[in-house]
């Protein structure tokens, strides 16, 4: 889905006054953003009727948040993520028209919900790496051989193509479908079945 | 105002893998490189934020449980990987030994004297009445004797890390195996290994001294760590994120970084009952790097089973590895 002028405007404002180093936007965007995508797709998921805008949506959701923190890392990330998800709902539906504006009506509901304190640290820590093994064992299995090789017994690309039988191009397919699963699975999965392509 | 077009997610995603992939995956990336991957991230926030998120995926592979085994035929293997700083290789030297009750602790006569102890697997934070703070990590024992005078914790047994609330009328000792720890305002870790007392400061400032006074007393500051034994102490600066590794216990953590095997069932043994044995010599040197729960020996396990190849057998108290 193409933006719409208006808002590159904004993001292009934000990237001519930006004050914050882009490392340290990277890791507020790594270490605080990203722990958020699930609930954030869930939220999505339920105040916009059409689901297939989901991923163009959230991608806008970071990409206004991203500019944002270059100007100022917001100190109550998880309010922030959620208002800025709410306002770009609102946006929307007042440019597009897409859906009835009383859609988007109860989110200051919702609002309740973002107040609360995130998940205790040392327990994310702990059950980040349940899951990243448990992501490791639901991928292809070719592709979890080849992510295997890489990360694990460190291989060189014509290694692995000659390990497993298959050409350099292949090599590169495996690995960036593992690591969009892994992506997936790691942040953004809810309970709600997502439909990545 | 320049407009610039907003590509699709899929299609920001799709292309943001293919150069991290090309990233991950050149044998030498050049500067030119990186400065092309820069003006694509440049050309629009959606492929910056797209990088940035497969980016950070790919980095949790390396933190899960790298577990590396020395490859026979593969020259690539013997290269450090690339992003594992120099030092992370010296902390897999830093290892390990519950100090179970090795020269049972020196009971000095202290009337008001509060045992606090910790059994295997557990954890437990005691916050004193000034307010100061210990964490015992697993198997261990600490004695408190708060006076008006002195402050005085006996470090019996195993690890405790300690938040002290700074008072220079009522000074705060950490007495351990003929070893004195005077804070001046800190934070800091004390062990008791076989091979002397270790401590780590990781903020503010602490003074060692021997009890015997044998010792010259030092001043450890922030970053630094000490190992004393009965006739010397050596002290190392080290990377406060290094510190953080050896940490991670307070979160119930361990961190291997190019640990060995043997070392890393030794640490695994500090904190669980059913004890990991390495049952042969070349199985014990394979190295291994990643992050588990202190009590998650099973995940260890099969990992060491599935990514080495190695044969495991499960008894009442012992889990023994072998080729």
């Amino acid at each position: 889905m193409a933006d719409t002028p208006d808002n590159n405007r904004d993001i292009a404002n934000a990237q001519g006054r930006a004050s914050v180093n882009l490392r340290e936007v990277k890791e507020w965007f790594v270490r605080e953003v990203l722990p958020l995508e699930s609930a954030l797709i869930h939220f999505l998921h339920h105040n916009w009727r059409n689901q297939a805008d989901i991923d163009d949506l959230l991608q806008e959701v970071y990409m206004r948040l991203t500019a944002a923190a270059q100007k100022e890392i917001p100190a109550q990330t998880k309010a922030f993520v959620f208002s800025t998800a709410r306002n770009l709902l609102i946006d929307r539906v007042r440019r597009e028209q897409v859906v009835p504006i009383e859609a988007v009506a109860d989110l200051d509901a919702l609002g309740v919900a973002i107040d609360e304190p995130g998940p205790d640290r040392s327990v994310m820590a702990r059950d980040e790496l349940r899951r990243v093994q448990a992501a490791l064992d639901r991928l292809p299995p070719r592709a979890r051989e080849a992510l295997l090789l890489r990360r694990v017994d460190g291989l060189s690309r014509a290694e692995i193509a000659q390990r497993m039988g298959i050409g350099e191009g292949t090599v590169k397919e495996y690995l960036s479908e593992s690591v969009c699963a892994l992506a997936d699975m790691l942040y953004g999965e809810t309970d709600i079945a997502r439909r990545r392509p | 105002m320049s407009e610039k077009k907003v590509p699709p997610a899929d299609v920001a995603r799709a292309d943001a893998a293919s150069r991290l992939l090309d990233r991950q995956l050149s044998e030498e990336w050049k500067e030119e490189d990186e400065a092309q991957l820069e003006n694509w991230m440049d050309a629009s926030l959606a492929h910056r934020v797209a990088y940035w998120r497969l980016e950070a995926a790919w980095e949790q592979t390396d933190r899960l449980a790298a577990l590396r085994r020395p490859m026979r035929e593969t020259p690539a293997q013997t290269a450090p990987t690339r992003n594992w700083p120099f030092f992370a290789r010296i902390a897999a030297a830093v290892v390990v030994v519950g100090a179970l009750g090795a020269g049972a602790a020196f009971y000095a006569a202290e009337p008001a004297a509060k045992t606090y102890a910790t059994e295997i697997g557990g954890r437990e934070t005691i916050t004193l009445r000034d307010g100061s703070q210990i964490e015992l990590n697993t198997d261990s024992s600490v004695r408190v004797a708060l006076s008006n005078g002195e402050r005085k914790v006996w470090l019996d047994k195993g690890e405790a890390f300690f938040q002290v609330r700074h008072n220079a009328k009522r000074p705060f000792v950490v007495i351990a195996s003929g070893h004195r720890i005077v804070d001046i305002g800190t934070k800091f870790t004390v062990r008791r290994e076989a091979r002397g007392l270790s401590i780590a400061v990781t903020e503010g400032k602490v003074k060692l001294e021997s009890s015997d006074a044998k010792l010259k007393p030092t001043l450890l500051t922030a970053g630094q760590v000490a190992l004393a034994d009965a006739n010397s102490v050596s002290i190392a600066k080290k990377p406060v994120e290094e510190l953080s590794t050896e940490l991670k216990w307070r979160n119930g953590l361990v961190e291997f970084r190019y640990s060995t095997l043997a070392e890393a069932a030794k640490e695994f043994n500090r904190y669980n009952r059913n004890k990991l044995v390495i049952a042969d010599a070349q199985a014990a040197k394979l190295t291994v790097v990643g992050t588990f729960g202190t009590n998650d020996v099973d995940a260890f396990v099969r990992l060491a089973q599935r990514v080495f190849g190695l044969h495991v057998v499960q008894h009442e108290d012992e889990t023994v590895i072998s080729r």
